[in-house]
């Protein structure tokens, strides 16, 4: 068994289709990930938005609603003030006579929205269908669905305390002759305290990362398969020689695995380390309970190789083809190819549990997660579980298939 | 037209890749386009724009009457606008909350938070703070945080109000007076949000905006396909094409009596026919999702459908001309594999399919610009007037679609010239 150790591990070593698969595709999309996501933070600004202010009678009435206006235009994409630069006001204001002809500029798309005085002295806003359709929350979060909800809280936030106001007056006027109280009417603050629950503050970019060691694990299968293809005497002339050979096939099997876990652990190993020191992705300062985790994983993907690679009547592309082709499946449901698939990863782990935890890539990616957001150890220990008992299962299947397997003549 | 029909068998007899690559990642485009294009064409009232809504969890550790009292009210406040999550106070619940995303916001009312809110409203201190937790979505729950200084700054105002002038007097029930002042400030909203004042109407524009929204579902669609084009027939192409170039296959072709050039022709006819029956079941299936969640088909004029299946068709004999290239380059099959999955999850990420171009550095905008997936998708958004193109263009669109044939026609020339260096270095 040493001797078909040693010889598969070279052979796993030498083959370019595994380096190129296990080693560098993972650092060519972790990279691409980290150039993704690396100034997310600084390169997502709020767009200043071009509002038509309709500026006809009942707007007069309100001298207020012009001093709202000037504010909001003054604020910059973090509310700091910032009126003297043009680029970084939440909106530029066009001011028109009429309502009419802010539809005309919203219809030439001058303007994006536009905000007119309605006869109770508030404010109203109003898109156009164009901004209306790009801003539409189901094709996901962009720049301008962000700034116009933004000026429509602060619009709502304008009309709630102009009606809280307005109710005071009607039922408690002499409480407006408190000095107190006017204070608190022009006092602004923040009414709240950001702070975490989780290990590590939820990163939404580090998911990504974590996405794509389910992948990698998945992709790994290709070792497992190659080795256990190239014991089968249907598929190759090194398959015939190994049938006929004194080593049990159990000897080779668990060689085959042996080495298939070792690459595989190795090939993710690198990926981590990569990942969380090129790259700067947490691991919620759990790095050794993470390569356990990698070994773990690793296990499962190598049981799986085993398992597929032993299936009957099908070529080595083929078995080959198959894994490339479930590795990419299943890191869709676990949230490799975007907010899109993000989003359907999180609904299918709330509508269907079960199903999340039958896809093995979403499990691989939960082994991070579990590391970084989690105070205690348990859902780590249990997605370790998980994985540990599909890894058992793929491995018995294999045993079984491979253990049943002859052929008529050779 | 042996040629032809033995080239449909090679690609035929790959069942294996047939399934996986055409079936299931059409499938997977599926997937991945149902919630946007239902999304799209989801609206109970056209007229009224639909802003994000966050999802909000409001827990109460507050165990005065005075204290259920103002997180019911904060519930009811954030109910109108917002989705409002059910979470128990446990710390596993919350913090899975968290890291899966279920809620954007989390608000944690402290014990004792109500009276000591209502005491510093009576002395005119400054008021104690709600704890709040944010997950990945920080821009919606930031929103969701401007609601929560909304919703206080009016229970503040309101409260403050009530322990001068006449109105409350002054009051030993600190909590009570603010628990009054929240319930108040939540039925203004409802009352506001009741009567439509809280809507964003729709306004303005032409025919072209109301296709608008069922145009970003169909787009959204549109330009998976460029994904799947390089994946599926990138590597179908590049095996059947590797076949006729097999060293002893080719040298008996050499000798047969058919031209060299009508065999050519018939491989390449196989290539673009099987483009074709591929880009019709794309299509198809395309439109069949529009249809199936309920989209106005005649939304989207004729000439936009037109332009937009003339894209993925050429994206598609792009793909083609790619593994063309990966063939005559002499890749092995799991090459070919690893090649056009490497492409198609390049060009996903890098053309604005995966993540908007707004959010996307500038650093991996060249390098899309530098593949023709960026083009492709360009060139849906100019034909269907959404995403980067502000209306429909179709001489920009023509640019696009150029740009895009044109990154064929290098494919295939570098495949060319590969194929005669082998040639000539194999003899």
């Amino acid at each position: 068994m040493r001797n078909s150790i040693l010889v598969y591990l070279k052979t796993s070593v030498r083959s370019k289709a595994g380096l190129f698969w296990l080693l560098a595709f993972p650092l060519i999309l972790a990279t691409l990930f980290n150039a993704m996501f690396s100034h997310l933070n600084e390169t997502y600004q709020l767009d200043s938005l071009d509002v038509a202010v309709v500026n006809d009678d009942t707007w007069k009435q309100n001298p207020y609603l012009g001093t709202f206006i000037e504010g909001i235009g003054g604020l910059d994409a973090d509310g700091g003030d910032n009126a003297d630069s043009t680029d970084s006001k939440l909106i530029v204001a066009h001011t028109v006579a009429t309502m009419a002809e802010a539809e005309r500029l919203m219809g030439e798309h001058t303007v994006v929205a536009a905000v007119n005085a309605t006869a109770d002295g508030k404010l109203h806003l109003s898109v156009s269908g164009q901004a209306a359709a790009k801003a539409n929350p189901a094709t996901g979060t962009n720049s301008l669905q962000i700034s116009l909800t933004v000026l429509r809280n602060l619009i709502a936030r304008y009309n709630a305390t102009d009606s809280t106001v307005r109710r005071i007056v009607a039922t408690n006027p002499r409480a407006l002759g408190d000095p107190g109280t006017l204070a608190d009417l022009g006092a602004y603050g923040s009414y709240s305290d950001e702070i975490t629950l989780t290990h590590f503050r939820p990163d939404a970019t580090a998911r990504f990362f974590y996405a794509l060691f389910g992948m990698v694990s998945l992709m790994a299968m290709s070792f497992g398969i190659t080795i256990i293809a190239g014991m089968q005497a249907n598929l190759s002339a090194l398959g015939l020689r190994q049938t006929v050979s004194p080593t049990p096939k159990w000897k080779q099997a668990t060689a085959a695995l042996l080495v298939s876990w070792l690459c595989t652990f190795a090939s993710m190993l690198i990926l981590m380390l990569y990942i969380r020191y090129v790259c700067g992705v947490g691991m919620g300062g759990r790095e050794p309970m993470a390569v356990l985790g990698i070994a773990v994983a690793a296990f499962m993907s190598s049981a799986l190789g085993l398992f597929i690679g032993a299936l009957p009547k099908l070529g080595a592309s083929a078995k080959t083809g198959l894994s490339v082709a479930l590795a990419c499946f299943c890191s869709l449901f676990a949230g490799l190819y975007g907010t899109f698939a993000m989003d359907l990863s999180d609904l299918i782990d709330r509508e269907a549990p079960v199903l999340s935890v039958l896809n093995p890539a979403k499990q691989v990616t939960n082994l991070f997660y579990d590391l970084m957001y989690f105070d205690s150890y348990r859902p780590f220990f249990q997605t370790v579980g998980i994985l540990a008992a599909f890894g058992f299962v793929f491995l018995a299947a294999a045993a079984f298939l491979l253990r049943r397997q002859r052929y008529d003549y050779l | 037209m042996t040629t032809f029909r033995t080239g449909w068998r090679i690609i035929a007899a790959h069942k294996l890749y047939m399934t996986f690559y055409v079936v299931w990642l059409c499938v997977m485009m599926v997937m991945m386009s149902f919630s946007v294009v239902s999304g799209s064409v989801r609206g109970d009232d056209e007229t009224v724009f639909t802003t994000a809504k966050a999802s909000v969890a409001v827990i109460n550790r507050d165990t005065s009457d005075s204290g259920r009292a103002l997180s019911e009210s904060l519930r009811r406040y954030f109910a109108a606008s917002d989705t409002v999550i059910e979470l128990d106070d446990q710390p596993v619940v919350l913090q899975n909350a968290v890291a899966t995303d279920h809620v954007d916001l989390i608000a944690i009312v402290p014990k004792g938070y109500a009276a000591e809110f209502g005491r510093a409203c009576r002395q005119g201190g400054a008021v104690p703070k709600l704890n709040t937790v944010t997950s990945y979505s920080s821009s919606l729950g930031t929103m969701a945080q401007m609601e929560i200084d909304a919703f206080l700054d009016n229970v503040r105002i309101s409260a403050a109000s009530a322990v001068s002038g006449d109105g409350g007097g002054k009051t030993d029930d600190d909590g009570g007076m603010v628990a009054a002042a929240a319930g108040q400030v939540a039925k203004d909203k409802r009352n506001a949000v009741e009567s439509g004042s809280w809507d964003v109407r729709v306004m303005g524009g032409d025919a072209s905006d109301d296709a608008a929204s069922e145009a970003t579902g169909f787009a959204f669609t549109i330009k998976i396909i460029c994904y799947a084009a390089f994946v599926a027939i990138t590597v179908l192409v590049s095996v059947a094409t590797a076949s006729f170039s097999e060293a002893n296959r080719r040298r008996r072709l050499a000798v047969c009596a058919t031209p060299q050039f009508g065999i050519g022709l018939q491989q390449v006819l196989v290539c673009v026919t099987f483009s074709a029956a591929v880009w019709a079941l794309y299509m198809l299936v395309s439109v069949g999702l529009m249809a199936f969640c309920g989209a106005d088909l005649d939304a989207i004029p004729l000439g936009g459908y037109a332009m937009a299946a003339a894209s993925a068709f050429a994206v598609i004999l792009v793909a083609a001309c790619f593994g063309y290239l990966l063939s005559a380059a002499g890749l092995s099959e799991i090459a070919v594999n690893g090649a056009a999955n490497v492409m198609g999850l390049i060009i996903m990420f890098t053309s604005g399919m995966a993540f908007s171009p707004s959010i996307m550095p500038r650093s991996l905008i060249v390098i899309g610009k530098l593949l023709p997936g960026w083009w492709y998708c360009v060139s849906v958004d100019n034909a269907l007037g959404v995403g980067t193109a502000q209306r429909v263009d179709a001489a920009a669109w023509a640019q696009c679609v150029g740009l895009v044939m044109l990154f064929g026609a290098a494919f295939v020339c570098l495949g060319l010239a590969l194929r005669r260096i082998r040639m000539s270095e194999k003899g």
